[in-house]
């Protein structure tokens, strides 16, 4: 807004000029009258006084005219000044459409650093920075961790996962007022049996409360809904109200049915909300109801999933909260007093994990650095191409400016381009942030989560950022060309700058260090990947099936013989199967799963489990065969060895020489189960070795294996089918899983599991790394060959004249190519040592995340160079070739 | 002036358009070629033509610009928009349906 007294002087001005206007007019007017009346015959006086009195009241008509005339030029002056954008728009676009090669580039390039960023930032935002919707102050939110020795992993770790009866130990111990609230997620088929699996939540009732989340519709769980005896009722997510009611209020008091259990819909949860992670829940369910229905018999005891947050406004209270806690904790898992667990309240926000960054979060970070190199190279080459275009305008520029176009005029053209290029930039941006948002969820967190990455916020982030860099890139060049000096441009003709700018030298050194740290990262995940693919397992695991034969809890087929002779009569039929190349029965197939026994062996005082074992598995004669397991020693099971308490065991290289160190495994006597069973006083004598298999990609410890013949557990009802396929496995699943549902019909779709899948996913973090790396390396150089282009083919257009002298004194054509090759590589060449000094240091913090190869190996890193250096010579070829043509007439003549 | 014809203003809007129909014309030579296809029947003063004049350029009807007039001298020309043509051709036609109609009443007495 401008001050009164500067708009009054406006207006003042323009009535001054409406004025004079006016007054030349009616004098105009009067003398030609005269002159008209005198020819008539009247004489100079007579003529003049007849004149004015045609006129009329020249004072009434004059306030007249020049009312209207100041109305008038108002408005024109608007429309003009309207005129004239819209006239410098219409410019700015058609000179944007002139060169449509570099337009589109920038605003590429615009869309790609600025989306990615903004893509990244969301992605990181949920992973580390924000708890998600629904919740109020997060802030004073904390979660319960309780840090303690794993004896099974060998380590003292941070745990958050509880069960039901541990957290309600510890909530009748913390002081009042402060509830505890918890949460497991669980999944169950919507719609009973036939319909999909989606994920739930099982809650306790007051855990909304704790939350301070507010419905969308209805109203949310509470704690009188979280006893066994209440009518079930859930909450579903906003999501899934729009799925599968469409949104309707009327949702509320329906019922809905969850696996084998039917609740009253009592609300629908706020929009995107997912209690305390973004993953995907479609209903919430009071766990005194759903622990039964859903997880089954004894679920108190076997689900310790539960996560626990209590609401603290301030933290005087949290150590007294934490001692509590801490006591109750204890109590809860040894009464005797032996545990030295302790407890932690901290905060929700995913960063603040006592425990670290997990693996997806380490690999977003990595990414997250990754995208904004990018960021940076494309806006840089942006701000390149901007600036080599400005230059190239200096000398219409200067021309314009002599024709009399004023400063202002011209600015503004320049500011007017760079909008256009700034909006087009941010639309990109956005394109590119919710396009690369969904690509990184899917490569990184692979889980589906409940509400898209993007929100308005990132948008809104991307779509400004677009702008500002799209305006800064485009004004510096643009002012710097318009400046007062740039009619010295006409002066000199465009031969004025032959040097190399210093600013767009270094923005390509930039790009070259920052594409060597990209493809040294490439090198490095595909190195990592390929290792880990060609990682051999030591069973033939892309070509195995695993068929769980289960039957539900209650059925007929569930009595111990009648499944075992289903599991038998299946294993036929299934070999039956084209493709099929052998069947094996077994109580666990490897990788798929394991588990233990108590154990007690020869010559072995005592048997600690872990990790790493010992796992049995019971076992047909078929099974080593088929699974691809060798005998390495002794003897494998025959027919007559499968009885339930067959004084036969195989163990694995691993169990045999951890539990008999130099000596041999041969002949020694294993006894299964716990003291009293009958088979623990069964003699199991050691009649082979076999070879160990792999159960998981980053193995400290080989697996301590052993295998009894089928019987011990058989008959309890855990079989599984291993089926060896002569190709790939998987399109081998429908087939299988429609022989298992012959004859049981009740089998869910992951009863069939194809091995290789399980492998795959191991793999999975380096194959997304690798793509990732790939997908922005690839960009990368890209945008540094196109930069790198843009750069040597400018200025040798720039060079032309000189190249021309050049050319008649005598240098030869491949003189000529030397020297632009020479001049446009040597950027390269010192971001390309720089990269690889930096690549040397920064490979520290992807150590951690490589699988069997070295952070600096040497084939990689020069690897890395030389990709870069062959993409900038295909750069430079194109305009050193143009240099080597170079005609001196025409040059010479030029300009 | 008191028994001169009181013109309604759209008439005298028709008649300055019409004056510019053959080209730009300055102000002093409308007024002239309105009171002489008028044969000065048409008494009005020149200093109502000019008001009107101006209005029709700020309506955008018309629009002015400073040029040479015969003798050279510095004059103010007002040639017609595509706008005042249009407007010409909508007022001829609904002021010859007046004129018929108001002819037709009189010839009836």
């Amino acid at each position: 807004m401008l001050p009164d007294g500067v708009r009054r002087f406006f207006r003042f001005g323009r009535a001054r000029d409406v004025e004079r206007e006016v007054d030349a007019e009616f004098a105009f007017h009067l003398e030609a009258r005269t002159e008209a009346l005198i020819a008539a015959g009247l004489s100079a006086d007579a003529a003049h006084a007849e004149a004015l009195r045609q006129f009329g009241d020249m004072g009434v008509a004059r306030e007249d005219v020049i009312r209207t005339d100041c109305g008038e030029v108002a408005n024109r002056s608007r429309r003009d000044w309207l005129g004239a954008w819209l006239l410098d728009t219409r410019y700015a676009l058609r000179s944007l459409a002139r060169t449509p090669g570099l337009t589109a580039a920038v605003l590429v390039m615009l869309g790609l650093g600025i989306g990615g960023a903004a893509a990244m930032y969301g992605l990181l935002d949920r992973l580390l920075l924000s708890v998600g919707p629904g919740i109020e102050a997060p802030g004073e939110l904390r979660q319960l961790w309780v840090r303690e020795h794993h004896r099974w992993e060998h380590a003292t770790v941070f745990d958050r996962s509880f069960s039901v009866p541990q957290l309600r130990a510890i909530e009748r111990d913390l002081p009042s007022g402060f509830p505890l609230g918890f949460v497991a997620h669980w999944a169950d088929r919507l719609d009973g049996r036939t319909g999909p699996r989606i994920p739930i939540a099982l809650v306790s009732g007051n855990v909304f409360e704790v939350l301070g989340t507010t419905p969308a519709i209805g109203r949310l769980l509470r704690s009188s809904d979280d006893t066994p005896s209440s009518t079930p009722a859930t909450v579903i997510s906003y999501a899934l109200w729009h799925r599968k009611y469409s949104g309707d209020p009327a949702v509320i008091g329906q019922l809905l049915q969850l696996g084998k259990a039917r609740y009253t819909i009592v609300g629908v949860a706020p929009r995107g909300f997912a209690d305390l992670h973004p993953d995907r829940v479609d209903a919430w369910v009071p766990e005194a109801i759903g622990g039964d229905a859903h997880v089954g018999r004894g679920w108190q005891d076997m689900l310790h999933g539960f996560e626990a947050v209590v609401r603290m406004p301030d933290d005087a209270v949290a150590l007294e909260i934490a001692a509590r806690a801490q006591n109750a904790y204890r109590q809860a898992i040894a009464p005797r007093g032996d545990s030295t667990a302790r407890a932690v309240f901290a905060s929700l926000l995913p960063y603040q994990r006592p425990d670290g960054l997990g693996e997806r979060t380490r690999l977003s970070l990595v990414v997250a650095a990754v995208a904004a190199i990018l960021c940076i190279i494309a806006v840089a080459n942006a701000t390149n191409l901007l600036l080599l275009r400005a230059t190239g305008r200096r000398r219409e520029i200067a021309i314009r400016m002599a024709l009399g176009s004023g400063r202002v005029r011209l600015v503004r053209a320049v500011i007017l381009e760079s909008l256009m290029l700034a909006l087009g930039g941010a639309l990109a941006a956005g394109v590119v942030a919710s396009w690369g948002g969904e690509l990184l969820r899917k490569l990184i967190v692979r889980e589906d989560w409940q509400s898209a990455i993007l929100d308005g916020r990132v948008v809104i982030f991307a779509a400004i950022l677009g702008l500002v860099i799209g305006l800064v890139t485009g004004l510096v060049p643009g002012l710097a060309a318009s400046g007062p000096e740039a009619i010295a441009a006409l002066r000199t003709g465009s031969r004025s700058d032959v040097r190399p700018s210093r600013l767009r030298g270094g923005l390509l050194v930039m790009q070259a260090t920052l594409t060597v740290l990209l493809l040294a990262g490439l090198g490095l995940y595909g190195r990592s990947f390929l290792r880990a693919r060609a990682m051999d397992f030591g069973v033939a695991s892309q070509h195995l099936i695993n068929v769980n034969v289960e039957a539900d809890r209650g059925d007929s087929m569930a009595q111990p013989g009648r499944l075992a002779a289903a599991t038998a009569e299946l294993a036929e039929r299934m070999r039956r199967l084209p493709g099929v190349v052998g069947v094996a029965q077994t109580s666990i197939t490897p990788i798929y799963g394991y588990g233990g026994a108590y154990l007690r062996a020869e010559g072995v005082d005592s048997l600690p489990m872990d990790q790493s074992g010992p796992f049995v598995s019971e076992i047909d004669t078929a099974f080593l065969g088929v699974t691809g397991l060798t005998l390495m020693r002794g003897r494998a099971f025959v027919t007559a060895d499968i009885a339930p308490l067959a004084p036969v065991a195989l163990v694995n290289e691993a169990m045999a020489k951890a539990l008999w160190p130099g000596g041999e495994a041969l002949g020694k006597c294993l006894r299964v189960g716990s003291r009293g069973e009958p088979s623990a006083d069964v003699c199991r004598q050691v009649v082979g070795v076999v070879s160990n298999y792999r159960n998981q990609l980053d193995e400290t410890a080989p697996m301590k294996n052993y295998y009894l013949p089928l019987g011990y557990r058989w008959q309890a009802g855990g079989n599984s089918l291993v089926l060896r396929t002569s190709g790939a496995a998987a399109p081998l699943l429908p087939a299988v899983l429609a022989t298992l549902r012959e004859r049981l019909p009740d089998s869910e779709p992951d009863a069939v599991t194809a091995i290789g899948e399980i492998v795959n996913r191991q793999i999975d973090p380096w194959r997304s790394g690798t793509t990732l790396f790939a997908l922005f390396a690839m960009l990368a150089v890209l945008l540094a060959a196109g930069g790198l282009y843009s750069s040597a083919a400018y200025s040798v257009a720039q060079r032309a004249h000189e190249f021309g002298i050049r050319v008649a004194v005598g240098a030869a054509a491949k003189d000529l190519v030397r020297l632009v090759l020479v001049t446009s590589l040597r950027p390269i060449a010192i971001g390309l040592l720089l990269g690889l000094a930096l690549t040397l240091y920064l490979v520290r913090f992807l150590e951690p995340l490589l699988y069997a190869t070295a952070p600096r190996d040497p084939v990689v890193l020069s690897g890395a160079a030389l990709t870069l250096l062959a993409a900038a010579c295909v750069a430079c070829i194109v305009p050193a070739r143009a240099a080597a043509r170079t005609d001196p007439r025409v040059a010479l003549q030029a300009d | 002036m008191a028994d001169e014809l009181e013109l309604l203003r759209g008439t005298l809007d028709m008649l300055l358009l019409k004056a510019l129909i053959w080209g730009p014309r300055h102000g002093y030579a409308v007024t002239a070629w309105i009171h002489e296809t008028t044969n000065e029947e048409l008494k009005v003063d020149d200093g109502a033509l000019y008001g009107a004049l101006h209005r029709l350029q700020a309506r955008g009807w018309i629009e002015a610009e400073w040029g040479l007039s015969e003798n050279n001298r510095k004059a103010k020309y007002y040639s017609l928009t595509a706008e005042g043509r249009r407007q010409l051709r909508s007022q001829a036609v609904s002021w010859d349906r007046y004129a018929r109609a108001v002819a037709r009443v009189m010839g009836t007495t």
